[in-house]
């Protein structure tokens, strides 16, 4: 066996692309998607997945960063979320089955690599769920308040070190998730289009009704903190555009791939951003800057204070409320199948990969992603889950885009369905932005992350590395000629 | 053996008389073929207002039990009854109980497509309260007139309470004598959009359940003697129907499943597997009601290993 053969050279033995083949297509009539997903479908999707993992909460934490500026730092993280999920969306049309960047980069980069990657996804899906569920908390606390005239006790609404004891809300919003995702619920894309068309018009009402108070006044000065502020800002920021590489994935049901999977990135980004920066200028437009910091549900406050009733700020908190519980269900379904292709490769324990017969999810997965993001919703502040958020996700990004510039020039030969543009213009900047966003988050976040990764490299070394399949050599039949 | 057949005046009645005939056929079985009529109130006066309708009753169900009879034909043992009820169900199972019958053959409501059942108000009931197994006729089923059982398929999943299910199909097969197919059903019939970790994620959970419904199966059949016939194998497609239409089926054969799942109907947004494959089965479904008492070892004392993860 020659991959068990040396330190250096194992740990970055590649899964090779059969493998992948092998596993998820046995048969070739049975449960082969048909290339239905059009351009307008696909961009709807991109749109869904992004929009609300972040709006509805980033500009608390993001404007008094950035001052009106924060307007520049969503137009640079939407540049840099574009590029990079045009590298995905090479990688993806590289290695023929689609799966998350923990696969393209276990068929491309190696293991180690791609244990890696899988520790940053732990973050772009696992803590972007406990962060977006700590959103939804403040959001229906907020509709209590508009409806009901009810506030829950600080103690059981906001995380220790913010004073508070714990976040229930948020925990019980995990808590419905993890029991929807046991009985096997899926998002049909008839619900998420539902899901996207609420999220959209909350957010127009907001713009709407936040432009009636608009005052030009509050723009000045536009960057209180200089191009400092605006990168700071944007690397919080980045979080929103978690999603956008939904796109990519779903390449291989996508009709005429080369032209529609580019479209629909630059589509979805473009009405993202604008929707985005819309909801910044309204708000900007309706207070200063500084009253941004500490607003919780900050949307739906700005509502009642320009409107003084209670209505405004009880639909969009409604819609926030419905919204952002689709959106941790489907980012914690995304977690749970991650960990479930690790335990399928031997990098995790079985217990991740082993189905409920009568369910056919892996539950006992489900239970345990399920615990982990609940405890981090309910203890951990969300200015520190969100740039943890940023830096995991920017990480991968950054993985990936490197990766297509690796694969180019090892792997020439291989056909691609889709080949990024601008070659080798665009995983350059690609790169370059992410590393530039990441060089804006809080030392803190830089401690954070790298006590994560010796985590995750104590659990290769001593289990991942022995047990990996790879390792033992059972799915590698097709890479030893003998 | 006694397999009680449910008559109705209708398609399905006559349905459910092919099936059972057919079954009949195939193994040492007397057919009870039972007609429900709705209970007369005994209206306490000397007018006897309900006379005439007592009457049409029993003449209805000479015609229909004529006719049911002409259908069977003599090669076949069957008695026929009628029973008065306040519920259809109420009558069936109480002639089920008092024949000591071992099956209940049911035919489809008239909603469904053609070839397939449709659950209507009696079966429902009787699937949550017979306490034997029920089999379900496909409308429009006709077997030609010389059929017999040629195997007995089962919808295995591995779980626990699919072994109810298997204990059931193996007693069937060996009570008619034909070999018995363990089918497990790999459906990918629902997708989470968007998913943000490519489409291909179910496919690979698929091809876990796959793994692991082999090994069960292998589990299931280490624990029956060698003589029995037995034929194991996984049919996969983008939904039941497609699972099922899938498998070759030779004429005559049945399904057995389990009906665990098949919880009230009120409870439509969990979906249920057993109720799917009831509506997508292109051959007759036996369903092993929940709770039913399959005594396998009284049929065959064998080599059966308790294994507690099946």
């Amino acid at each position: 066996m020659s991959t068990s053969s040396g330190g250096q050279r194992s740990l970055f033995r590649r899964k090779p692309v059969e493998a992948f083949v092998s596993e998820t297509r046995p048969d070739a009539e049975g449960g082969e998607l048909s290339r239905s997903i059009g351009l307008f479908q696909l961009t709807m999707f991109g749109v869904g997945a992004t929009i609300g993992t972040g709006i509805f909460i980033v500009l608390t934490e993001a404007v008094p960063e950035a001052g009106p500026g924060v307007i520049v730092s969503f137009v640079l993280a939407g540049i840099t979320a574009a590029l990079t999920a045009m590298c995905y969306a090479e990688l993806a049309s590289t290695i023929p089955v689609s799966g998350s960047s923990y696969s393209y980069t276990y068929a491309t980069m190696g293991e180690i690599v791609a244990f890696g990657v899988a520790a940053c996804l732990l973050l772009e899906y696992g803590v972007s769920s406990a962060a977006v569920s700590v959103g939804w908390a403040q959001y229906l606390d907020e509709l209590f308040s508009s409806l009901f005239g009810f506030r829950m006790p600080e103690a059981i609404l906001a995380a220790p070190g913010e004073g508070g004891i714990f976040n229930f809300p948020a925990i019980v919003l995990v808590t419905l998730c993890c029991l929807l995702l046991m009985r096997g619920a899926r998002e049909s894309a008839a619900a998420n289009a539902v899901m996207v068309i609420i999220k959209i018009a909350v957010l127009i009402l907001f713009v709407i009704i936040a432009f009636t108070a608009f005052s030009g006044d509050n723009f000045a000065p536009f960057a209180p903190f200089g191009a400092a502020g605006i990168g700071v800002a944007a690397s919080s920021i980045f979080f929103t555009f978690i999603g956008l590489d939904a796109v990519s994935t779903a390449g291989e049901e996508v009709h005429n791939p080369r032209r529609t999977l580019p479209l629909a990135i630059i589509l979805a980004t473009i009405i993202v951003t604008t929707v985005y920066i819309l909801v910044a200028i309204a708000g900007i437009g309706a207070q200063q800057y500084r009253a941004f910091e500490g607003q919780e549900a900050g949307l739906a406050v700005i509502l009642r204070n320009i409107t003084g009733s209670a209505w405004p700020a009880a639909v969009l908190s409604a819609g926030a409320v419905i919204s952002i519980f689709s959106v941790t269900l489907v980012t914690l379904y995304g977690q749970t199948r991650i960990l479930f292709a690790m335990g399928r490769d031997g990098m995790l324990p079985e217990v991740f990969h082993r189905l409920n017969p009568t369910t056919l999810v892996p539950v006992r997965n489900t239970i345990i992603v399920c615990i982990f993001v609940g405890a981090l919703a309910g203890f951990v502040p969300l200015g520190v889950l969100i740039d943890l958020t940023s830096m995991g996700t920017l990480v991968a990004f950054t993985v990936v885009s490197i990766g297509v510039i690796i694969l180019r020039r090892t792997q020439p030969d291989l056909p691609r369905g889709f080949r990024v543009p601008g070659y080798p213009v665009t995983p350059i900047l690609s790169a370059g932005f992410a590393l530039y966003i990441i060089s804006q988050l809080p030392y803190s976040t830089f401690a954070l992350f790298a006590v994560w990764l010796g985590v995750a490299a104590i659990i290769y070394f001593t289990y991942s590395a022995r047990h990996s399949r790879l390792a033992r050599g059972e799915a590698v039949a097709t890479e030893d000629p003998e | 053996m006694n397999y009680l057949v449910g008559l109705t005046a209708d398609r399905g009645g006559r349905d459910a008389l092919a099936l059972g005939r057919m079954l009949a056929r195939s193994g040492d079985v007397t057919l009870t073929v039972c007609i429900v009529l709705p209970e007369v109130w005994g209206h306490p006066s000397l007018a006897r207002v309900d006379a005439e309708y007592a009457a049409f009753l029993a003449r209805h169900a000479e015609d229909t039990v004529a006719e049911a009879r002409e259908f069977i034909g003599g090669a076949v043992r069957a008695e026929y009854v009628s029973a008065s009820a306040r519920t259809a169900t109420e009558g069936l199972i109480t002639a089920a109980t008092q024949t000591d019958a071992d099956l209940i053959v049911l035919g489809s409501a008239r909603h469904g497509p053609f070839g397939r059942f449709a659950v209507g108000s009696v079966t429902n009931e009787m699937l949550h309260t017979a306490p034997v197994p029920v089999v379900l006729t496909p409308r429009g089923y006709s077997p030609s007139s010389d059929a017999r059982l040629p195997r007995v398929t089962c919808a295995f999943a591995g779980s626990t309470r699919s072994r109810t299910a298997f204990d059931a199909a193996v007693q069937l097969s060996r009570r008619h004598e034909v070999p018995l197919r363990l089918t497990t059903l790999v459906v990918r019939d629902r997708q989470m959009y968007p998913s943000q970790v490519g489409y291909d994620a179910e496919r690979l959970v698929a091809e876990q359940w796959r793994a692991q419904a082999e090994e069960a199966q292998v589990r299931a059949l280490a624990t029956l003697p060698d003589n029995d016939t037995v034929e194991a194998g996984v049919a996969s497609g983008r939904n039941w129907e497609d699972a099922l239409d899938s498998l070759p089926w030779e004429e005559g054969e049945v399904l057995v499943v389990g009906s665990s799942r098949l919880g009230p109907v009120a409870r439509v947004f969990l979906g249920s597997n057993s109720t799917k494959i009831v509506r997508s089965s292109p051959v007759p479904v036996v369903v092993i009601p929940r709770g039913a008492d399959v005594h396998l070892a009284e049929d065959a004392p064998a080599v059966r290993s308790p294994d507690p993860e099946l």
